[in-house]
């Protein structure tokens, strides 16, 4: 079931937009400024936020510099009392996907959490597209669809995956172990990583062997 | 008789489930009747120039306050306006109530405007821009007028 993270100092305001994304049978989560929301993003993934800007201590503008230092790709929609073009131009600068000025109707934010969800990627489609990009060696458009599975998808392991596939191809088979091991410490129960991280171990102490064996050899030789 | 275009207006109107409604004035009435519309699921509004009258807004009430003169256009433009179905004036100040009556349905042609007035003579004035009024002297006339049948009819 989607879920919308609101950010807003006043429950009343707050209300209003989980009524509205309640009457859509979408979940939220309420918190009242910039810090708690960061906290939150950190500690699992929403498909959008709907953020205040005139809040205490993080307010909303500072928010959204922080979610992009953090790059995090989720689909923001501000909702304020601001009416001034410079605000909502600097708004739209940092990212957001729409602005809905206060007072608003739960049709406004409705239709905003429709918009957000449509951003929101299918995990096993571009993880199919992906794999194609990193087979044809085309790893800038791989790494573009990686970073937004990423963001989208922060406990899955299909990133991971998909991130050690392209480093092998790349023959940096270290990095490429590290993706593996990390995609196995998220599911364990993931085949697909599993069998890459043993394949990639046996090739590592293969290759470490016939480097002993080289060495030895040598030093017999001497 | 009601022309094929406002019977339509009605009927749509019946539809929407969630009203714009904007309310002007904060005082006892206007925030009861504020409260109840919210919780009745529409989108309210609540315009009055002094802020300390919102508290007689109940906890219940989900809408939005604010502060401004509603005889200045960028008040109602605040308010949005130009999106409401239905404007409700309800000042202590008839004059203040026709203002903003004759903006909402002149400038803005929203459809429902009600406006409360004190002073029963300005009732000509008000209905001859089609605004329909609440006057609470009358209302309180025949609200005593039927309890005085009433008692005297129980006690013959």
């Amino acid at each position: 079931m989607p879920e919308f993270l609101i950010v807003d100092d006043e429950t009343q305001i707050r209300n209003m937009i989980k009524k509205a994304l309640d009457e859509l049978e979408y979940q939220s989560v309420s918190v009242a400024n910039g810090e708690e929301a960061l906290k939150a993003l950190f500690e699992k993934h929403y498909d959008g936020v709907f953020t205040d800007l005139k809040m205490p201590g993080m307010d909303g503008f500072k928010l959204l510099d922080a979610m992009n230092e953090e790059s995090m790709n989720i689909p923001t929609v501000v909702v304020s009392a601001y009416t001034e073009a410079e605000k909502i131009i600097s708004c739209f600068q940092k990212g957001i996907m729409d602005f809905i000025t206060k007072p608003f109707t739960p049709e406004e934010i409705k239709n905003a959490a429709k918009e957000m969800l449509k951003l929101r990627i299918d995990i096993k489609e571009t993880a199919q597209y992906v794999k194609g990009l990193i087979q044809q060696n085309a790893f800038s458009g791989a790494e573009k669809y990686l970073s937004k599975l990423f963001s989208s998808y922060p406990s899955s392991p299909i990133p991971h995956y998909l991130m050690g596939l392209k480093y092998l191809k790349e023959a940096k088979k270290l990095n490429a172990l590290r993706q593996f091991k990390a995609s196995y410490a998220l599911d364990e129960s993931y085949e697909p990583a599993k069998k890459q991280l043993e394949e990639v171990i046996s090739e590592i102490e293969n290759g470490d062997k016939a480097i002993n064996q080289r060495k030895s050899g040598n030093g017999k030789k001497e | 008789m009601e022309t094929r275009q406002s019977i339509k207006g009605k009927v749509e109107m019946a539809k929407k489930n969630n009203l714009y409604i904007i309310v002007v004035g904060s005082g006892r009435l206007g925030s009861s009747i504020a409260g109840n519309l919210s919780n009745k699921g529409h989108s309210v509004v609540v315009v009055d120039k002094h802020e300390s009258t919102f508290e007689h807004l109940t906890q219940e009430f989900t809408g939005f306050t604010i502060v401004g003169n509603a005889t200045e256009i960028e008040s109602l433009k605040k308010a949005k306006i130009d999106k409401a179905d239905m404007v409700l004036a309800f000042t202590n100040n008839d004059n203040i109530n026709y203002m903003v009556s004759q903006v909402a349905k002149e400038v803005y042609k929203i459809p429902h405007v009600v406006a409360r007035i004190y002073n029963p003579d300005n009732v000509e004035l008000f209905k001859q821009i089609n605004v329909e009024v609440i006057i609470p002297m009358i209302l309180a006339e025949t609200f005593f007028n039927k309890t005085f049948e009433k008692l005297i009819g129980e006690g013959s």
